[in-house]
């Protein structure tokens, strides 16, 4: 099985000064100053992957895992810990464009890329991440693939012992869990999937696997993609301002914790919960 | 401008979708001319009453195995590519999120997933939507007809009165089969778009986790401040015992300390109750956006400088256990005399 | 060693108290048993020591008091505890029917003398409130340990503690002034509070950092400061070596400069937190504080030494500002800290030692090296210092493991304790001291007599001289039998 992984590397935007949240003049926000992050639906998306990877290995079953991303320089600790975690290959497109608002940008260069230099049978991402939370790139894929899609995908495992490359499929849908075995090839993509942290590889396995260069491509060299992304796509950013989030925020105060209950209650909540 | 509102028949969250569409309907396609729904179903005796939801006078339906997104796609794309509408409205949910995306691509259309606006005039139509994990909001212009947008989870209009229903609705039945049969669906690549065959076999279980806290009118929420699964425990006995929805935090849901279906914000559920308290909740934008329609949020957190506070209307500083324990106390002791009263 | 049995322990503990102050739920005495050293074990429901008797919630220096002269009496052991955020097993219950005499309860900031500069409070303050009470005032305890939002007064002078400001205001023992204390057998002793005093031996220091091995601290007066974060002035560099690092901090310090933060991180510690600005890289840290002429003076002279480091590049200081904002740990980081664990088996540990410029260096590297090479399943070996003084600096070694092929119990046999031991013994090998500011807790005690040589016979001495009977805190600082 040939597992395609993409992931993106984002700022943690929780952890921004509330006054920070500035736009320019072409819509960009400064978050150069957070810690940036695992995209989180990608974190569970390259464990969920890795889970897989223990049961096929366990089963001897042919197994190749590559991980992709799209962005700077920045991305390339979280491949090298990816190769540390025995992917394959990691590999960054790498490129300053700014494609915050443009999925079908990253969707083109993913599809290309597992199309024409990966041959993939699986690919997995997370449904969207917190920048552009556009929530379309794993969709596109599929669709410039003409591959199906499965979406909110908590687990994968091999099928039928792994025989004729059948993978079993574990989802959530909007009011339940779906289970399917199904044949490739197909897109994968994760939104919340509980329990799913990334595992960290040991400084013996850094020195062992995560010494292997990251593979570069330049974004520009993906022309057949890119060419169909600007056939679809067609929304353009035209404006982006913070979100005033902002209440009163009246602060009780009393001598304990008792006390500033009963005042909350006495003096806001009983009348409230009386007309409930 | 024609539209087209697309509902999810096979899902029992129907009522909830064609309430949020005909919402938006009513609140940003008022003037343009009626337009159609197109219902995807399953079952054949829930037929009358998902026609009895439409918001429109014409209503087509589709009619499938079961909900699977690879047909319903291809179907969708069958009926309309011939006389294609301006634009399509999709719920707000997974299903309805993945449906706008795919089917403007197929259609050589735009989508945008998770709208809250729309500015539909004689120029390119203007939409509104989250960003930065709900600390923006973007606003984009859309260029290509099909328009295909999908909403906000929970979106909700207040459109002031009820529309009379019309008079006489007009139904067109169709089959997934039979549509799907005729012509293959084609991707913009030109090739053959995927049907449902790559699935073997398939199980699917019902949740049967129920959660009321869309409709709930009070919902206590806790974060990752409870600590761990006997802390959320706890916070859900008093929430029980004053009468309160439990809610959750992103956290708190992926470590597992409860099911996602008690999950609150953007990847959860979208709440507007009354009353909202918050225990250990430090209040990040993305978790705001649920219960951002309270009419009341009264926060209980350690610190002064969460963000939770400046978004709060009423705050306590301090612990949330002692807290919750006496306002425990205090309206169990209120609902006992108010039942002596009577 | 307690002389009477476990029941008959709780029976008289709830005469002496009321019933409500003594708790003997199964779930609180487990969680009463250990703290973060054993977080591992008893985040997979494993409690490896034995539970105590009972958690005894003291309300005044009165309660304190009897239950102490009855702990005596029985010779029960006694640990002594306020915020629970302790990190090297000083409260563990080291010994079967043990009492926990938690001081949390005693929370009262009692006054604050902004004229005098003085605050004082009970045992189980927060730090955190009495911070954000002062800066409501424009004062500051100048104190600001990583454990902040969670540790209180008592259990804070009672392990020497030390925060992210130290280089100005120093640790604890330079905060304090006055003191209250019960002693085992029951003397309620009160230091009082003056600026300085040559009568004799400077008696806080048999309270300041006795881990509740001698006394139980019930008061602490501390000084305070003006709070003028406004004229906060905050450099950071990247840097290529540790060893460059260390002679900047040096030449700040020996050069008569105060900064409030120094601090340096080596590549692999700093990966966790500026991977964003510093890949590879060494990160270098310094603010000043203060009066805005002072602050903007020792800044300056700082930017100065450090420019004569070629390789030191200069970062944007809102980098490094966004980091210190994040950097405290409240509940709900420990409480994500416990899943992440839980799920992924991966745990970190910390050890932090002292030693003089000349030192530091070679200890630093050594321990690094022997740790990579000679402990299995590491995932990440790093460090930083953190306080920088006169004559040297500290060492906060940082390590993380993923815990394979072994129970959860045996982690820290198999892992914690062999890092420890290269790293205590190193540092004593060379000369410097193996505890900088988390205590000597439980786990360092084997090491003791090293640490202190010939200086132990006064150590010792204490320890017959105050808790004659051994019932406090068995085990921490004092060897256990």
């Amino acid at each position: 099985m040939q597992i395609l992984a993409c992931f993106k590397v984002v700022p943690d935007l929780d952890q921004m000064p509330a006054g920070d949240w500035l736009v320019d003049d072409r819509f960009r926000v400064e978050t150069g100053y957070v810690k940036n992050m695992l995209n989180p639906y990608d974190e569970s998306a390259l464990e969920i992957t890795l889970r897989y990877a223990d049961q096929a290995r366990r089963g001897n079953l042919p197994l190749n895992l590559t991980a992709l991303t799209i962005g700077s320089k920045q991305a390339d600790t979280y491949l090298k810990t990816l190769y540390a975690l025995r992917y394959d290959k990691a590999v960054r497109v790498a490129s300053d464009r700014d494609i915050r608002f443009l999925p079908e940008i990253a969707a083109a260069v993913i599809s290309e890329y597992a199309a024409e230099k990966n041959r993939a049978d699986v690919l997995i991402m997370g449904m969207q991440s917190g920048v552009g939370d556009n929530a379309k790139t794993p969709l596109l894929t599929a669709e410039y693939l003409n591959w199906p899609c499965i979406t909110g995908v908590v687990a994968i495992e091999p099928a039928n012992n792994g025989t004729k490359n059948l993978l079993k499929v574990k989802s959530m849908v909007d009011s339940g869990i779906l289970e399917q075995t199904v044949r490739p090839p197909l897109v994968l993509a994760v939104s919340n999937a509980p329990g799913t942290y990334l595992r960290v590889p040991t400084l013996k396995d850094k020195v062992e696997y995560g010494k292997k260069p990251v593979e570069v491509q330049e974004m520009d060299n993906f022309k057949t993609g890119l060419a169909a992304a600007n056939t679809s796509g067609g929304c353009r950013l035209t404006g982006l301002k913070p979100i005033n989030h902002r209440r009163e925020g009246l602060i009780i105060d009393g001598e304990t914790a008792a006390e500033k209950a009963r005042i909350l209650y006495h003096s806001y909540l009983r009348e409230r919960l009386g007309k409930l | 401008m024609t539209y087209a509102l697309v509902l999810n028949g096979c899902s029992k969250t129907y009522p909830d979708q064609a309430k949020a569409l005909t919402g938006f309907r009513d609140a940003f396609l008022a003037g343009f001319p009626q337009g159609k729904t197109i219902i995807i179903f399953n079952e054949e005796e829930k037929k009358q009453s998902l026609i009895n939801a439409s918001a429109t006078v014409l209503v087509e339906l589709i009619k499938v195995e079961r909900y699977q997104p690879e047909t319903v796609l291809t179907a969708l794309q069958n009926l309309e590519h011939e006389s294609c509408r301006d634009f399509y409205l999709f719920p707000g949910d997974q299903a309805g999120s993945e449906l706008s995306v795919r089917f403007a691509s197929r259609m050589g259309g735009s989508s945008l997933a998770n709208i809250y606006s729309l500015e539909a005039g004689a120029g390119s139509p203007v939409c509104r939507r989250a960003a930065y994990n709900n600390y923006l909001e973007a606003e984009f212009s859309l260029d290509r007809k099909p328009y295909c947008l999908s909403l906000q989870k929970g979106f909700s209009a207040h459109t002031g009165k009820e529309k009379p229903k019309p008079p006489e609705m007009k139904v067109i039945e169709h089959n997934a089969k039979e549509l799907n049969s005729n012509k293959a669906g084609t991707g913009i690549n030109g090739t053959g778009a995927p049907d449902d065959s790559f699935v073997l076999d398939y199980k699917y279980t019902e949740s049967d986790e129920t959660t009321n806290l869309e409709s709930a009118r009070f919902i206590l929420a806790a974060g990752r401040g409870v600590k761990n699964r006997s802390g959320l425990e706890k916070v859900e006995k008093t929430a029980a015992a004053i009468g309160a929805e439990v809610g959750v935090s992103r956290p708190v849901a992926m470590n597992a300390w409860a099911p996602l279906s008690k999950l609150i914000g953007v990847s959860g559920h979208m709440t507007g109750p009354e009353l909202c308290i918050t225990a250990g909740i430090s209040g990040a934008a993305a978790f705001y956006a649920g219960i951002e329609k309270s009419a009341c949020i009264a926060a209980i957190n350690t610190d002064p400088g969460a963000p939770i506070i400046r978004s709060s209307d009423l705050a306590i500083i301090d612990d949330y256990e002692p807290v919750l324990e006496e306002l425990e106390r205090l309206i169990m002791e209120n609902k006992r005399i108010e039942g002596e009263d009577r | 060693m307690a002389s009477i049995s476990r029941e008959q322990i709780v029976e008289n503990l709830v005469k002496l108290l009321d019933e409500e102050k003594v708790v003997t739920d199964e779930q609180v005495l487990k969680d009463s048993s250990v703290d973060r050293f054993r977080r591992y074990e008893e985040i997979h429901g494993f409690y490896t020591q034995p539970l105590p008797a009972a958690v005894v919630y003291a309300g005044s220096k009165e309660d304190v008091a009897s239950i102490l002269k009855f702990a005596s009496e029985h010779s029960i052991n006694v640990v002594p505890r306020t915020g629970d955020s302790a990190t090297e097993g000083g409260l563990e219950t080291a010994v079967e029917h043990s009492i926990v005499l938690d001081g949390s309860g005693m929370n009262e900031i009692i006054s604050i003398d902004p004229y005098n500069m003085l605050a004082t409070c009970q045992c189980g303050a927060p730090l955190q409130d009495l911070e954000d009470r002062l800066r409501e005032q424009g004062y500051t305890t100048g104190h600001s340990p990583q454990s902040k939002p969670l540790a209180q007064l008592g259990g804070l002078v009672a392990t020497r503690s030390i925060g992210q400001f130290s280089t100005l205001y120093g640790g604890i023992e330079d905060m304090v002034v006055g003191l209250e204390a019960v002693f085992p057998n029951g003397e309620i002793t009160k230091i009082k509070n003056v600026p300085r005093r040559a009568a004799g031996p400077d008696i806080r220091h048999v309270i300041i950092g006795n881990e509740g091995a001698l006394c139980y601290i019930t008061e602490v007066t501390v000084k305070i400061y003006k709070y003028s974060p406004e004229n906060n002035y905050l450099l950071g560099y990247t840097l290529d070596n540790m060893k460059t690092g260390f002679e900047i901090l040096r030449e700040v310090m020996v050069n008569g400069y105060r900064p409030s933060v120094a601090r340096l991180y080596d590549e692999e510690d700093g990966s966790q937190h500026f991977s964003h600005f510093a890949e590879d890289k060494c990160v270098l840290i310094l603010m000043a504080e203060g009066p805005k002429p002072l602050a903007e003076a020792t800044g300056k002279a700082m930017e100065a030494i450090v420019e004569k480091y070629a390789e030191c590049e200069k970062v944007d200081h809102r980098l490094i500002q966004v980091w210190f904002d994040n950097l405290n740990w409240d509940v709900s980081k420990v409480a994500e800290e416990r899943e992440e664990i839980f799920a992924t088996k991966n745990i970190s540990n910390t050890t932090e030692i002292a030693a003089t410029w000349d030192k530091i260096y070679d200890i630093y590297k050594v321990c690094v090296e022997r740790i990579r090479t000679e402990i299995p399943d590491i995932t990440l070996i790093g460090g930083h210092s953190s306080h920088s003084y006169l004559n040297g600096t500290n060492m906060y070694f940082v390590y993380f493991y993923n815990v394979v092929d072994c129970s959860p119990e045996e982690e820290i046999s198999k892992y914690h304790l062999p890092i420890k031991r290269i790293i205590v013994e190193e540092t004593i090998k060379a000369g410097g001291s193996m505890c900088h500011h988390h205590g000597v807790g439980k786990h360092r005690t084997p090491w003791i007599k090293d640490e202190y040589g010939s200086s132990y016979y006064i150590l010792k001495t204490l320890k017959e001289a105050f808790d004659p009977e051994g019932i406090m805190n068995k085990g921490t600082i004092f060897p256990g039998e």
